[in-house]
């Protein structure tokens, strides 16, 4: 587009009319030229033939950053690990909620990263291209956005490993360390993939670290890394009584909660709820990721069974 | 000649209004290049033995891209790899510098082309350059500056190759991808190759160009999408005998599909022309600043094309300079579906994000920065051109208007002589169009058909063209150069130069969105229309109803006018809102006012009599200018008749101030001395005496 320089144009080309036209019979077709002229010049406010064809635009500023380092590493399927500094690297966290009807809603939270679903093919720029989902190694598909639906249909009765891993653009995978940005939680599906056992979160984290190694675990299975909590509901009273449970962020908790009646467990802040069947024990495995005070009650009754203290 | 003169005066004033006016588009700055002689022809596509041939040398990779080709493209495409292996090169600029001779054939087997070798920084001398700088931010270096330094903004640099083809072999174009990555500001330049031949692949994500062709006389991109660059997915320029065909091209900050320049070699022709110089042919370009532009790009043959959701659909223009050909003549559009083009990517100037480096926008996620300033909602825009034939497309689902067309004077294109200033917009001829419904039948109205300035001669419209801008337009017969109604005009309208003019003023860098016009944003009260109509009648209201309380109120004619003097100004100012604009209602206001003032003067004609008839040729003019709005715009007259008008207002308003404070002003006297039928002549003459003073 024009440019405001090319206003003093105006002023010039109507002072030669005016000055050319001898006594103008219609001194007002001139005064207004003339008050236009003055109007668009003052305007203008800038001198010089107009030299570019619209005013400058965006910054044409060409991009020079790295989109990491090839290394040798593979992933099963022969993509090539692209590795990034740990400083500003992608990161994901998975969890998984079973559906009311069918399988489980599969939930990514990647960090540094976007989906680019559009340019899948192109060259790898920092921070961008999709997920692959796998079942114990197996790929069950391509994800390019936070959530996806994991039919039941998938998962084979039993204990498996879903993990989430990122990709660029290029189908080369990011990685931290040498070791690629995934995360892993497990699954039980109890009869072929029904996967109604436990309405329970599942999670897990590659956190910053990049390890690529830390896997969210299903509390049925047990968990060496996440802080256990017990919780015994009898009698309306909440055994070991109401405390406080200290947590570093990002640590994982992992709350073992036993009810003599059905109720439902709901944690505060991180709106984490299950499903309390009576006598039977449920666990609620996640990852403390955000500080703050949060309250573990029960719905229907009521009571509050801890709170957490995560700094 | 004098009055000629005058009228250049003010149309020089004017013209710089205009500045922007040029709403759209389109430019680049490039080396000074001229037209090619136009001996050549349009390249041939030719099939056989690939004489070079690039990939990469991952076998695993190339058979996951391929497993899914139907058996014989899968087999050639193996085949191919195994000999590329042995004989071929890794990156498409080894290929093309191995090219010796003319007519060689380049095969890009599947695969991503980064160019790794062309993309380093410029080292050395070629860091140095001694060459002009673009205010766009780059160096305009010369052809053998090119050729010392391809890489400086080439990603891929092809110079002075003759019949040169380079082809995909994937079994579609996304197959190969050449990929800037934001590091060059062309991803394939092609300078002074003529009779060059893209087939079958994907460029993209480029600081200014993905494919340019410059200076080629022949050269066809068929089936080749462009996306994610800051201006143009294709940019051809000074170029003849060229072919666009099967193409797509979708996020870019100025066009899609630019033939600027295209060779001028229908200069001084009417309708009738013996060919074209660029053909663009089966291509879609979507979601773009506009989807086709065309500054100087004449005698380009635009047919069955798509372009849609885009902030506009296509553009030509005569707004810049250094474009050989201008002012832009004879393009001519047909059977393009031209649709849904309302996308507001100025949010994206107004929040920042356009302000980050290109790699940052987020181009893939939609972002769109639009580099200039032009009306969104719009099908085609004309800003400066002649000759241009619209004929048989389908144009709908629009937000503003189907068509849009103003004039630009030559200055503002770097032309100062006098006899240039109106060289456009004349002749576009505007026929046979589907306007308001999709190939389908289904309605799809635009919220106008027609915008037009108003200046211009031989221009015309279908005669079933709806809502416009003005009302009344000039018809389109039957055959082409037949117009009914036809105008010839030195310039526009007023409130609408005065629209282009605010609305000019937008500067992407500045994050600048002048708040007063709608293609930003500004709705009601905000826009700078309604503004001046509300101004205007503030006045006139004030004025009106002094001049009637102090001397008219006991008349009965002058009371029944400014009755009827209120009404018109309240349709005046809703007139100027979006909604009714393209409505009858601006020419009703005017209806309305005009008999306003003829009821006024006729009332004064004995008290004030120069005053009196002074009112009476304004209202005169006003029903003239409401006439020429919706009736049929008077021909033979250089200037509209709210030019006049305008000027008398301004004059009648002053004047209308002294009458009513008038001598003595006191309410009595002015009273008795007014009351129809007057009986005191003396009163008559103190009144004449008065007015004339």
């Amino acid at each position: 587009m024009t440019t405001t320089c090319r206003h003093t144009h105006t002023p010039r080309s109507t002072h030669t009319p005016r000055s050319t036209s001898g006594r103008a019979t219609r001194p007002s077709v001139v005064l207004v030229a003339a008050v236009l002229a003055l109007v668009l010049g003052a305007l203008g406010g800038c001198g010089g033939r107009p030299t570019t064809h619209h005013k400058p635009g965006t910054s044409h500023e060409q991009a020079s950053g790295s989109a990491g380092e090839l290394l040798a590493a593979r992933d099963d399927d022969g993509h090539r690990f692209r590795q990034v500094d740990d400083e500003g690297a992608p990161e994901v966290a998975l969890a998984a909620r079973t559906d009311s009807e069918d399988g489980w809603n599969v939930h990514l939270s990647p960090r540094n990263f976007r989906f680019t679903p559009d340019s899948v093919g192109g060259a790898a720029l920092p921070g961008r291209g999709h997920a692959h989902l796998y079942l114990d190694d197996r790929k069950v598909a391509r994800v390019y956005g936070s959530w996806f639906h994991l039919p039941g249909s998938l998962v084979p009765r039993g204990s498996h490993r879903l993990t989430v891993r990122l990709y660029a653009d290029d189908h080369t995978v990011w990685a931290v360390d040498g070791k690629p940005i995934e995360a892993t939680i497990r699954l039980r599906a109890s009869n072929g993939g029904a996967g109604h056992e436990h309405p329970e979160w599942n999670e897990g984290s590659d956190g910053n670290e990049g390890s690529g190694k830390s896997e969210g675990r299903d509390g049925n299975e047990g968990s060496d890394a996440a802080r256990t909590v017990a919780i015994a509901i009898a009698d309306g009273r909440v055994q070991p009584p109401p405390d406080r449970v200290e947590l570093k962020r990002g640590e994982r908790v992992r709350l073992k909660v036993t009810s003599d009646r059905a109720d439902t467990l709901h944690v505060h802040g991180y709106d984490k709820e299950a499903e309390l069947p009576a006598g039977k024990p449920v666990t609620l495995t996640f990852s403390a990721d955000r500080t703050g005070l949060f309250e573990v009650e029960t719905h229907d009754s009521g009571l509050v069974l801890t709170q957490l203290v995560v700094r | 000649m004098s009055w000629t003169r005058r009228f250049l005066a003010v149309l020089l004033a004017l013209a710089a209004a205009l500045l922007a006016a040029a709403p759209t588009a389109l430019a680049h700055e490039e080396r000074p290049v001229t037209f090619p002689d136009g001996s050549g022809s349009v390249p041939e596509y030719r099939t056989g033995r690939p004489d070079l041939l690039v990939c990469k040398t991952d076998r695993a990779d190339f058979e996951r891209r391929t497993s899914a080709f139907p058996k014989g493209l899968r087999e050639r495409n193996l085949k191919l790899f195994d000999r590329c292996q042995d004989e071929g090169y890794r990156h498409l600029q080894e290929a093309v510098d191995a090219v010796d001779e003319p007519g060689m054939n380049i095969a890009i087997l599947p695969g991503l082309y980064e160019e790794e070798p062309s993309q380093p920084k410029p080292k050395g001398g070629c860091a140095r350059l001694k060459a002009p700088d673009s205010a766009l931010g780059y160096q305009i270096l010369s052809y053998a500056q090119q050729q010392r330094c391809p890489h400086n903004q080439n990603l891929v640099a092809v110079l002075g190759k003759k019949n040169l083809q380079i082809e995909g072999t994937g079994a579609t174009r996304s197959d190969v991808v050449v990929d800037a990555k934001y590091q060059k500001l062309n991803a394939i330049r092609a300078d002074g190759s003529d009779g060059i031949y893209f087939r079958n692949f994907t460029a993209q994500r480029t600081t200014f160009n993905s494919l340019y062709v410059l200076a080629a006389d022949g050269f066809v991109i068929d089936d080749v999408l462009t996306r994610w660059n800051d201006e143009y997915g294709f940019l051809t320029f000074a170029s003849d005998h060229g072919l666009y065909k099967n193409c797509e091209s979708y996020g870019n900050g100025d066009s899609g599909i630019y033939p600027g320049s295209a060779s001028n070699i229908n200069d001084g022709r009417g309708y009738d022309v013996p060919r074209y110089s660029i053909e663009i042919t089966g291509c879609r370009s979507h979601h773009n600043m506009v989807g086709y532009s065309g500054t100087a790009g004449d005698s380009v043959w635009v047919h069955d094309n798509e372009f849609d959701h885009n902030m506009g659909g296509a553009s030509m223009d005569s707004a810049f300079p250094g474009h050989p050909g201008l002012p832009q003549n004879h393009a001519r559009f047909e059977r393009n579906r031209i649709h849904d083009n309302n996308e507001d990517y100025y949010r994206n100037v107004a929040d920042g994000t356009c302000a980050k480096p290109p790699v940052e926008r987020g181009y893939e996620d939609g972002v769109v920065c639009p580099q200039i300033s032009m009306p969104p909602g719009t099908g085609i825009i004309t800003a400066g051109g002649n000759w241009n034939l619209y004929e048989k497309n389908w144009v709908y689902g629009h937000d503003r208007a189907a068509f849009y067309l103003n004039a630009v004077p030559a200055f503002i294109r770097g032309e100062e002589a006098w006899a240039k200033q109106t060289d456009t917009s004349h002749h576009n001829r505007y026929a046979a169009n589907v306007l308001g419904k999709d190939p389908q039948g289904r309605s799809r109205p635009n919220a106008a058909d027609v915008w037009w300035d108003g200046q211009g001669e031989a221009n015309c419209w279908q005669a079933d063209a709806g809502a416009s801008s003005p009302r009344t337009l000039p018809a389109c017969g039957p055959r082409r150069g037949d117009v009914s109604g036809g105008s010839d005009r030195l310039a526009g309208e007023p409130v609408k130069l005065a629209q282009l003019l605010v609305c000019a003023d937008y500067n992407v860098q500045a994050r600048r969105l002048p708040a007063g016009c709608d293609w930003y944003g500004a709705r009601g009260l905000e826009r700078v229309e309604v503004q001046i109509a509300l101004a205007g009648a503030v006045v006139l209201a004030l004025v009106g109803g002094v001049l009637w309380w102090r001397r008219l109120r006991h008349v009965r004619l002058a009371t029944v006018a400014s009755a009827l003097g209120a009404v018109g100004l309240a349709l005046d100012v809703a007139g100027a809102t979006t909604t009714l604009s393209s409505s009858y209602v601006p020419a009703l206001a005017l209806l309305f006012l005009a008999a306003w003032w003829t009821g006024l003067g006729l009332a004064l004609r004995r008290t004030r009599p120069v005053f009196a008839w002074t009112t009476v040729a304004l209202g005169a003019l006003t029903l003239l200018d409401a006439f020429d709005k919706a009736v049929v715009m008077l021909p033979w007259i250089p200037l509209g008749p709210a030019w006049i008008r305008g000027l008398l207002g301004v004059v009648w308003v002053l004047w209308a101030v002294i009458a009513a404070a008038g001598r003595g002003g006191a309410g009595a006297d002015a009273d008795s001395s007014e009351r129809e039928p007057s009986r005191s002549a003396g009163a008559v003459a103190d009144a004449g005496a008065g007015a004339s003073a």
